[in-house]
């Protein structure tokens, strides 16, 4: 029994997270929630105007995350955030690229490109619009960077799992005068972001892109059950904390 | 005998009849000059070539008489036959009525080759009728004529030829009757003179303009035919003015507007009078040329009040309520100044087509042609005055039933106060020039006027000028090539390559010097010497398991790091084995072995005192894989050679059987995926992590609750067991380098952190708004 | 395409329930593989396959970009007709090292004398860059939490290293650069991982429901 507590302890938080969810977003239809406002995405959405507008390029970048790792999370929302975006590019001049040092993330990249590319108005799909640049972290920035200075540019888009090396992709958009949006999982480069990037999103606000950008109401009931579920673990952390310290546990 | 066919419908008709027995048409002309060799034209006949001269000379009847004309000689009909042309209503003398448009031209052309016929040039009021010459043959048919005996001579004619059913082809245009007299007037004739009832005929062809429009007098009455004294009689009548809301075919404001003057009597007879003793009515054939006749008399008579064409109304009396469409239209004289803009007035300012606006005028209206001015004269008159009065604004807008409801004091209160000024707007200009009560063309656009005439040169004021200017200036420069001068490095650029040179000099300058600026530390190290311990009492002979988890960039600290224990494994003899999942791991691996102080004195082989397993894909997965059967996950080494059979694995099973393990990351995630996929399949054997200074705080939890046995953290830690080791190594070479560098970095940061946050704030205050 | 969309929807939920299931009741009491055990391992195993797989058409894909750059002659060709030309070269060297020393000598040596320097030059690079990004930090975001920011780097830095001459500062060294490091910076970073966590999770829950579908499922 003792074995299988820690399953069915992941299971039952499991279960009920998607239940919130389901609930949530069917509950949720007729209100939608309110949430905070994050000034990094009221900017970006202004940038990707303009993009359409000056009939420039977005530039999307996924990072690193291997598929099979816990970084794919990241990757993922990073691919949501690519889907999003290219559908509200789709009547700009010229499509977006999406830049990724996975090769496993690359070619999910290129699926949601040349989904998004039936409604758009360039026309026909480019297969390297999601390209690998690299398999090693700074091979992969050092493939980013002549990207987002030759690719006629003008916004960068950074999510997903970046190391220490997002600082370069940072620096390399500020040389070109961009608008640079940059999120990662890892503590680090989060650290280095918010010092380089003209717009950073700290922690979980990474998984927050969807529902912000109206990706969908399962998004925002997300962003409800992390919530949920974050108030659950500060009470059990301060209950538990309380035992250990009065010694019942 | 053949039936008569009637020129109208196209019907055979019995012959005796005058009228057709189904349109009612006359079929037996009135009027016919028939000479008296003449006979009625049989069907079959070839026509008889006849000069057209003939017809143009023909002299209209001045006398304006038949009675005339038959007190004198009975004319000899010609050989040609005179064919009275039609007329146009001749007014009186003082009406001076010209000929209308399309007869003017006949007078005209007459005129010019001096062959008009006395009766046309009669017609043209600037001319006197005079008589034009004729040539022989038009002398007879003059002489037969005669300019006073032409209607008498028409009775003399009528009265000897026998009436005859007319053959079929007979024209219109038929000879007059012989005898002009009374007695001797054909019954057509005959029945136009004054007489309470009966059908007037139409006269197929109108007699000669009478003899009387050059002499001025008038015709006795007894000698005009019976038709034209019942015209001069119904039209000196005043028309009684009809009930309004009755089935009548002539509406009232019709049948009211009749000439004072120019009845067809006086166009016959002479001047017009002005009453006529002749109460008889119009026959109805003459009806509407009664009407047409009245129209064109009234407007002569008001030519001056509308200044367009309108119904001619009666000058003292009021000829009745208009009808609804014409209510508003007020009978007064428009002010002086008003121009007509479509209407063309003469010089004497009649309308067009007033001049010799007759019975017959071309320019009336069918519909006049259908109405009955009979029942219009049975019809009394009724306050003919009041509906007349200029500016009388309500009697004009009140139909007739509504007026007859109105109280007698109000009816009489009007009459006897003078004439309120209308109020109402009279149209200056434009088609409506002239009547009163007209809606004003659109709100606040006022009156029509003459569009103001704009100056053709372009105004431009000071401001517009100054744009203008500016923009020629934008547009000019954008032409004109700007030269590329050299351009001095931005602030951005400059700062960056000074915080390279300083970086590089702290850096440098140490390390090629050899220069040891920063002392020993004496610091413990992050785990307090736990890896070291635990290092110094592993086995010598069981292989210890090392993973080459971090990237080629961060080799130089993880090297720096990792070389003070590893090489204590060497100097011990431990056999090792290298794994990576990371591409560049098994490289890495080499390296480090190959080219590590305190590692590569050790002169380590591959293949005998340690083992490369590779690369293990999968991430976590691959781990998870490799901590369950580790010789299913790897068999072979980066050689291609089997791994767990021989050499230093040889006999090994699981991650149990190693010593111990060590991780090499500068990753935190790395180091925990290892954590938690290999941990729990380590058993006793102990997990050490050696990482980047920057995973510490992330990987430290995991060595406060028990996971990992050591932990050591960047180079300060290597510098710590290099110091306990004794043994310096890359730590000691780097530690005055590491200490300069981050100092000047620390001084950079600080001093233009300051100088950033004052220009920003600065900028700010200046610009407020402004995004940095 | 409806077909096939509904098609992949199902697989990776059928197979993202069974590996999520598999780690959850994988293991039996003694600590052998269950048979959902088995079949997430068989699974993963499938997926670490076709990852490998994956980073061949990869390389594949990085070609093609390179190889239009140069057919397009579009800005930096001449860098990817060398990135070509590299990447061909080692490909054969790696092929043959097993079976000639010298390539696998030549092989090591370019990995050293390439590959290896050039990101340790980047990571250099990256010192600059951070110092400057440091710099202009106050500039770009003056506010409270910018300061605190620069202030705890700074204590880090100089409780890390020794100051010339002085060595270490013992206060510096010893009491605020280990608080700081272990409990504030600590805290703060198990907060966020949780928050991260938490996304993880409910982003792996919009994946088994269907509702993001990256692989064309929309």
């Amino acid at each position: 029994m003792t074995d299988i507590l820690p399953g069915l302890l992941g299971f039952s938080v499991i279960f009920i997270s998607a239940i919130l969810m389901l609930g949530l977003s069917w509950l949720r239809r007729k209100s939608p929630p309110v949430f905070r406002d994050i000034p990094a995405y009221t900017r970006l959405r202004r940038a990707i105007g303009r993009v359409v507008e000056d009939g420039t390029r977005l530039h999307v970048s996924l990072g690193r995350g291997v598929l099979t790792t816990s970084q794919s999370a990241s990757a993922l929302a990073g691919l949501t955030l690519l889907r999003r975006l290219a559908e509200l590019t789709s009547a700009g001049d010229q499509p977006p690229i999406a830049t990724s040092g996975d090769a496993a993330l690359t070619f999910l990249s290129q699926d949601v490109l040349q989904t998004a590319s039936q409604t758009s108005a360039q026309g026909t799909y480019d297969p390297t619009a999601g390209r690998l640049t690299g398999l090693t972290p700074f091979s992969y920035a050092a493939g980013v960077m002549p990207a987002i200075r030759d690719e006629n540019i003008s916004a960068n888009v950074l999510m997903g799992n970046f190391g220490v090396e997002a600082a370069l992709l940072t620096d390399a958009a500020e040389r070109e005068n961009t608008f640079t949006l940059a999120a990662s999982d890892n503590l680090t480069a989060q650290a280095v972001i918010y010092a380089s990037a003209q717009e950073p999103l700290i922690g979980e606000e990474l998984y927050a892109a969807g529902a912000y950008m109206d990706a969908g109401p399962l998004h925002a009931s997300s962003l409800i059950v992390q919530d949920i579920l974050r108030w659950l673990i500060i009470i059990v952390i301060l209950v538990g904390s309380l035992l250990k310290l009065t010694g019942f546990l | 005998m053949a039936d008569l066919r009637c020129q109208m419908c196209g019907k055979p008709n019995p012959p005796e009849l005058e009228e057709c027995q189904f349109c009612g048409a006359r079929i037996k002309p009135v009027l016919a000059s028939t000479p008296a060799d003449s006979r009625p034209i049989e069907a079959g006949e070839e026509p008889i070539s006849k000069d057209a001269s003939e017809f143009e000379k023909v002299k209209p009847a001045e006398e304006g008489s038949i009675s005339s004309a038959e007190n004198e000689s009975p004319a000899e009909p010609s050989s040609d036959e005179s064919l009275p042309l039609p007329s146009a209503a001749t007014p009186g003398s003082d009406s001076s009525k010209g000929v209308p448009d399309e007869l003017s031209g006949l007078g005209e052309a007459a005129s010019e080759d001096g062959e008009a016929p006395d009766w046309l040039a009669g017609l043209r009021s600037d001319k006197p009728v005079e008589p034009e010459p004729v040539s022989s043959v038009e002398e007879e048919a003059t002489a037969e004529l005669g300019d006073e005996d032409w209607i008498a001579r028409l009775g003399d004619e009528m009265k000897a030829v026998t009436p005859e059913p007319p053959a079929g082809g007979r024209s219109a245009v038929e000879a007059l009757p012989e005898s002009a007299s009374e007695g001797g007037l054909p019954d057509r004739l005959q029945s136009l003179q004054p007489s309470e009832s009966g059908v007037q005929e139409l006269p197929a062809a109108s007699p000669a303009i009478s003899a009387e429009r050059e002499t001025g007098g008038p015709v006795p009455a007894e000698n005009l035919p019976d038709w034209l004294n019942q015209l001069e009689e119904t039209a000196a009548e005043p028309e009684p003015i009809p009930p309004v809301g009755g089935a009548e075919s002539v509406p009232d404001w019709l049948s009211n507007l009749r000439p004072e003057s120019g009845t067809l009597a006086a166009l016959f007879g002479g001047e017009p009078q002005a009453e006529s003793s002749s109460s008889g009515e119009t026959p109805d054939q003459l009806s509407p040329l009664q009407a047409d006749v009245n129209a064109a008399e009234a407007v002569e008579k008001h030519k001056d009040d509308f200044g367009v064409v309108s119904e001619p109304a009666a000058q003292t009396q009021e000829t009745g309520p208009l009808p609804e469409w014409l209510a508003g239209i007020d009978r007064t004289a428009p002010p002086s100044g008003g121009t007509p803009a479509l209407i063309d007035i003469d010089d004497e300012g009649n309308p067009p087509g007033e001049k010799g606006e007759t019975a017959f005028s071309l320019e009336a209206p069918d519909w006049l042609f259908k109405l009955d001015p009979e029942q219009g004269a049975e019809k009394g008159t009724e306050k003919e005055e009041d509906q007349l009065v200029p500016g009388d604004l309500e009697s004009a807008e009140l139909p007739s039933w509504v007026q007859a409801m109105r109280p007698l004091e109000s009816v009489v209160a009007e009459a006897m106060t003078a004439p309120q000024e209308d109020a109402r707007v009279t149209e200056q200009s434009g088609p409506l020039a002239g009547l009163r009560g007209v809606l004003p063309s659109g709100p606040g656009l006022g009156p029509l006027r003459k569009p103001p005439a704009y100056s053709v040169k372009l105004r431009v004021s000071d401001g517009q000028q100054r744009y203008a200017a500016y923009l020629d200036r934008l547009v000019t420069g954008e032409t004109k090539p700007r030269a590329v001068g050299t351009k001095r490095l931005t602030s951005n650029r400059l700062w960056r390559w000074l915080i390279a040179l300083l970086l590089i000099l702290a850096v440098g300058v140490p390390l090629f010097r050899g220069v040891q600026v920063a002392p020993e530390t004496s610091s413990l190290s992050s785990d307090k010497g736990a890896a070291f311990t635990l290092i110094s009492g592993l086995p010598a002979d069981t292989p210890v398991l090392i993973v080459f988890d971090y990237d080629p960039a961060l080799s130089g600290e993880l090297e720096a790091t990792a070389a003070p224990f590893i090489g204590k494994l060497l100097r011990k003899g431990t056999p090792l084995a290298f794994i990576s999942t990371s591409p560049t791991g098994p490289a890495l691996a080499e390296r480090f072995m190959q080219t590590t102080p305190l590692v590569s004195s050790h002169q380590y082989r591959r293949g005998e005192q340690y083992v490369n397993l590779g690369y293990l894909a999968g991430g976590p997965a691959g781990m998870l894989y490799f901590a369950g059967d580790p010789t299913a996950a790897m068999p072979t080494t980066v050689d291609g050679k089997p791994a767990w059979e021989t050499g230093p694995l040889q006999g090994i099973q699981g991650l149990s059987n190693f010593a111990a393990f060590i991780l090499l990351t500068d990753n935190a995630d790395t180091g925990r995926n290892w954590i938690e996929q290999v941990g729990p399949r380590l058993g006793n054997t102990p997990m050490i992590m050696i990482i980047s200074t920057q995973a510490e705080p992330l990987v430290r939890p995991y060595f406060d609750s028990g996971q990992l046995k050591g932990l050591v953290s960047g180079l300060a830690d290597a510098k710590i067991y290099e110091q306990s080791d004794n043994r310096p190594g890359l730590a000691h070479l780097y530690w005055s380098s590491f200490s300069v560098g981050t100092l000047v970095a620390v001084l950079l940061i600080v001093i233009g952190a300051i100088w950033s946050a004052v220009t920003g704030w600065r900028a700010r205050r200046r610009n407020p708004g402004e995004e940095a | 395409m409806k077909i096939k969309g509904v098609f992949s929807t199902a697989i990776a939920i059928a197979v993202g329930l069974l590996v999520l299931v598999g780690y959850l009741f994988g293991y039996k009491a003694d600590g052998s593989l269950s048979l959902l055990g088995k079949l997430q391992s068989s699974l993963l195993y499938i997926a670490v396959a076709l990852a490998g797989f994956a980073v061949l058409v990869g390389i594949g894909n990085l070609l093609l970009v390179h190889m239009n750059k140069i057919r397009h002659k579009q800005k930096g060709a001449a860098y990817s007709f060398i990135l070509i030309v590299a990447l061909v070269t080692t490909l054969l060297l790696g092929l043959l090292a097993p079976y000639q020393p010298k390539a696998a000598s030549i092989f090591n040596d370019s990995f050293n004398v390439v590959q290896l320097p050039v990101e340790a030059s980047l990571m250099a690079l990256l010192a600059i860059t951070l110092t400057y990004a440091s710099i202009r930090l106050l500039r770009r975001h003056l506010n409270l939490l910018s300061v605190i920011f620069l202030i705890t780097a700074l204590l880090i830095l100089l409780g890390t290293a020794p100051w010339p001459f002085l060595g270490d500062v013992p206060f510096l060294s010893n009491i605020i650069r280990p608080f700081v490091a272990q409990i504030p910076a600590t805290a703060g970073a198990r907060g966020i991982l949780l928050g991260v966590a938490l996304g993880t999770l409910t982003t792996g829950l919009r994946i088994l429901f269907g509702a993001d579908r990256p692989y064309r499922g929309k």
